[in-house]
């Protein structure tokens, strides 16, 4: 099948034993691949009820029909699973080289199934498939297990490994490739770690079937000239995502002191320039591309080297905890990835046990001795090891805010920065309704790659509530989240500004399949759809409470910064989600009318 | 010599399409943008002459500058 390795990798690890089936043609052609995989097989083959932690939640690894090829961004991969975070749907994505040396594997899906009996890594080269023993990796940090594999394999074997927080089941362990790449959100690492899976190691040399070899290397050459003529491209490789730091501080959007406010006073010490001066050494990219985002730091104040930060792990790791530290962040990011954990959701859940403390509803005796005030660095790494290994108060924090301030009571709820059970992202939203409707609908929880609304705000009026942006935050749900599918980076396009039609012919000599995005947009539509229903299918309560954000946005207006005194009403977040359910042809609770599941073709899909 | 702004991207197609545009001196860079038709809070990054500046840099004659939007975001 043109595009495609053709096959799906099915690895039960309860037996040991591995299974390769043919990559069906009609799920190619309805589902494309990527997150789009990882839906079909996680509706399909998950039970309803099932624990994510348990025997039958599976761990679905996907590449697309652009992962691994000569085009720009090709360098992604999908982790589908049922959330230990959430309950609900996960789907992580991760960059790097691992998505390609699995295409040239022959491989569009791995999927992991059971529980190992003892620890494993998963070995995979071309034809050859093993589980083998890990045991004396259990309990090493990502960096050195990776290393370990590189030492031994050559740079050509691609690994993705957990860290202690994936084997101690944190519900926001991450899985960690390329000594600084994530699959990051929703506890995709707990997932493999309950598997007792530590890595999986694979290289592969096969070459993938393309439809037409002379319109691929036309496609794929406008798309990099595009990317080279670019006039943002210098300026985006050099900064990389921090490029909005500063911005987020000057409108207001910057996470501070736990989302009390969208601006720090300290945040200049933060800004992507300090940060290049200060730190970064080089430029590092993912797999064929060719404006390559992540900064690779050298950081003398804590004698260490790491990939990063980026936006997000300095909007969480360092304003929002208070810190104005540049090489304090990068170290907090650092010590993150090395035992496995997501640095939004940690940064949130310090965050919020900072203000519990400052509140004085955490008290020494809960902080296990911890001044837990905002600013405190070393705190901040010591419950970093804390969550990671789930001792003390870290043993609380590692269950997630919902969870945590749910046990805490208090009024703690009510600064519990999370939507659906997954920690908010990086940007305040407290006069920014069309970015607060994206994380309210988020089919992860309150991340922002789905939709990022937020420029439309400001564009159109922040403090807006109309049916323009309900239709902008559906758009780029349907839209930007097609890159995932597709297996590649949606950053050529978002910072780039290419035209996303030089993709269309790159995509059809590839498959051999003409979309037009018009064509795209209805799968992303269908995934949507099938997301929200795979949440629905496994919480019965599921429905509207479940889109509401916290109440941080709708009750308590920042008392300083770009938004000072501003706030978005309830009453204007019901009606966001009145228009944004009736747009979606959803019922006024949140679930998709058996009408609209029946004109977007997924009637048999759910039957 | 006027100063010279150079809108990249999508913001090309607010100032008509035009890779650069003749500004006048005196004024400071988010001024200038606004008399564009461009919101000065879609504005990420303001260079001038290759250096970063803020968006109430006062603009000089000869100045070259870019500014980059974050439309599509993170």
């Amino acid at each position: 099948m043109d595009g495609y390795g053709g096959r799906i990798l099915r690895i039960d690890l309860t037996t040991g034993k591995s299974t390769k089936e043919p990559t069906p043609v009609d799920l190619a052609r309805d589902f494309i691949g990527g997150r789009g995989f990882g839906i079909y097989f996680l509706l399909k083959e998950v039970p309803k009820g099932a624990d994510p932690l348990g025997v039958e939640n599976k761990l679905i690894i996907s590449s697309g029909p652009i992962s691994g090829m000569m085009i720009p961004g090709g360098g992604k991969c999908d982790w589908t699973t049922k959330a230990p975070l959430t309950g609900g749907y996960a789907s992580a994505s991760m960059g790097g080289h691992f998505t390609a040396e699995m295409r040239y594997a022959g491989l569009d899906s791995i999927i992991l199934e059971g529980i190992s009996p003892k620890p494993v890594y998963l070995f995979i080269d071309d034809e050859k498939i093993e589980l083998r023993d890990a045991s004396d990796l259990w309990g090493k940090d990502t960096f050195a297990v990776e290393k370990q594999f590189k030492d031994k394999l050559g740079e050509e074997f691609q690994v993705a490994v957990i860290g202690i927080g994936g084997e101690n089941l944190v519900p926001y362990a991450c899985i960690n490739h390329d000594f600084g790449r994530q699959a990051g959100r929703g506890g995709v690492g707990a997932v493999m770690g309950s598997k007792k899976v530590k890595a999986i190691v694979l290289h592969g040399t096969k070459s993938i079937p393309v439809a037409d070899k002379d319109g691929y290397r036309k496609a794929g050459m406008a798309l990099y000239k595009a990317c080279k003529d670019a006039e943002g491209l210098k300026d985006w490789t050099r900064y990389g995502t921090t490029i909005v730091t500063s911005w987020c501080d000057e409108v207001g959007a910057l996470p501070t002191r736990n989302f009390s406010a969208g601006s720090f006073e300290d945040g200049k010490n933060l800004y992507g320039p300090v940060m290049r001066e200060k730190i970064v050494i080089t430029d590092k990219g993912c797999f064929g591309c060719p404006s390559p985002c992540g900064k690779y730091s050298r950081n003398k104040k804590y004698n260490s080297f790491v990939e990063g930060p980026e936006y997000e792990t300095i909007g969480l790791m360092g304003s929002n905890l208070g810190i104005d530290d540049i090489e304090a962040v990068a170290q907090a990011n650092l010590l993150c990835d090395e035992l496995g954990i997501d640095t939004i959701s940690t940064g949130n859940a310090i965050g919020w046990a900072m203000e519990c403390y400052e509140k004085g509803i955490f008290t020494k005796k809960d902080t296990d001795g911890l001044d837990l005030k905002f600013g405190n660095v070393e705190a901040t790494f010591t419950l970093i090891n804390k969550i990671a290994h789930r001792e003390g108060l870290g043993a609380l924090l590692s269950e997630g805010v919902k969870r945590a301030s749910k046990k805490v009571g208090k009024g703690s709820e009510k600064f519990a920065i999370q939507v659906k059970g997954m920690e908010q992202s990086a940007y305040a939203t407290h006069n920014a309704t069309a970015m607060l409707l994206a994380y309210m609908t988020c089919d992860v929880g309150a991340h922002h790659n789905r939709s990022w609304a937020i420029t439309y705000d400001l564009q159109v009026g922040r403090e807006l509530v109309t049916p323009e942006k309900v239709a902008r935050v559906i758009w780029l749900q349907n839209f930007r989240p097609m890159f995932d599918v597709l297996g590649g980076c949606r950053l050529q396009w978002v910072e780039l500004n290419i035209d996303r039609e030089l993709y269309v012919p790159a995509l059809e000599a590839i498959t051999g399949i003409h979309r037009s995005w018009q064509d795209l947009e209805k799968v992303g539509e269908r995934i949507w759809n099938l997301t929200r229903l795979f949440w629905s299918r496994e919480n019965e309560d599921f429905g509207r409470v479940w889109d509401l954000p916290s109440p941080r946005f709708y009750e308590e207006a920042p008392k300083s910064g770009a938004t000072k005194g501003q706030i978005t009403n309830f009453e204007d977040v019901n009606i966001l989600l009145d228009m944004y359910y009736e747009q979606r042809g959803w019922t006024t609770d949140g679930l998709p009318k058996p009408e609209t599941i029946e004109s977007l073709g997924l009637k048999a899909m759910v039957a | 010599m006027p100063a010279t702004l150079r809108p990249s991207g999508t913001l090309r197609e607010i100032v008509g399409g035009q890779a650069e545009v003749q500004v006048e001196t005196g004024r400071t860079v988010r001024e200038t943008l606004a008399s564009l038709g461009i919101v000065p809070e879609m504005i990420a990054l303001v260079v001038v002459n290759e250096e970063q500046r803020p968006k109430d840099y006062v603009i000089k004659e000869g100045d070259v500058i870019r500014v980059l939007a974050v439309i599509g975001g993170g």
